[in-house]
């Protein structure tokens, strides 16, 4: 299992001004059957057509930053599945911990979540193409 | 009862096949746990391909097994096996 850094920010309003604070998420990548068992559990309709990293080899091709909401949504379905961690209790929960407003915190937690799909597909010694 | 309902079968999550075909092949959960799901996927095709494989070389061993030999098996009825028995 691959421990990574997620980061996360949280927004509140203070003497009317709107203050951001960061802080990183430690999760784990987690490849084996249980992110596919999450994936079919939670995600039913996507699970249908295609297993956990076909989804991602077939989406990790395309651009996120520029991608519209229904793929990005998609993307973090799929980064849900696959990571772990006792401060996620479920999806809805999961979305609240980022503001997608912030475009330069978005732009950074994009790239770690490439990086992670990156880290799951480069971690079988097998091509799901093949 | 009132007449059956038209609707289609139950699809067998993905999931449930796999962990049939790791009981089957009698994988460790070691193995279950820490491999990645792409490659505990292949490895059971490879599985299951494997034995289709050494079955169908046994079918082809007993096909060949028959030829060789030249018998055949037939069914007889009560007075054939009577004449068989006394020599006729």
């Amino acid at each position: 299992m691959i421990k990574t850094k997620l980061p996360c920010w949280n927004s509140q309003i203070k003497d009317n001004k709107k203050v951001v604070s960061d802080y990183d998420l430690i999760v784990t990548i987690n490849t084996s059957i249980t992110a596919e068992q999450k994936w079919e559990e939670e995600f039913k309709e996507q699970a249908k057509n295609e297993t956990l990293f076909n989804y991602i080899a077939r989406i990790g091709s395309s651009n996120l930053k520029t991608a519209d909401t229904s793929l990005l949504l998609s993307a973090f379905k799929a980064l849900y599945c696959l990571i772990e961690c006792e401060d996620i209790l479920n999806f809805k929960q999961f979305l609240t911990l980022f503001d997608f407003s912030e475009e330069k915190r978005f732009e950074k937690l994009i790239n770690e979540v490439t990086n992670i799909f990156e880290i799951a597909l480069s971690n079988s010694a097998n091509d799901p193409k093949n | 009862m009132g007449g059956g309902t038209n609707k289609p079968p139950m699809d067998v999550p993905r999931i449930t096949t796999i962990i049939q075909g790791c009981v089957k092949h009698q994988i460790q959960d070691s193995i279950i746990r820490n491999t990645h799901f792409n490659d505990l996927y292949i490895l059971l095709m490879r599985l299951d391909i494997l034995e289709l494989k050494q079955a169908i070389k046994l079918q082809q061993q007993k096909i060949n097994g028959k030829h060789k030999n030249n018998d055949t098996v037939r069914n007889i009825n009560a007075k054939e096996a009577v004449n068989f028995l006394k020599g006729r």
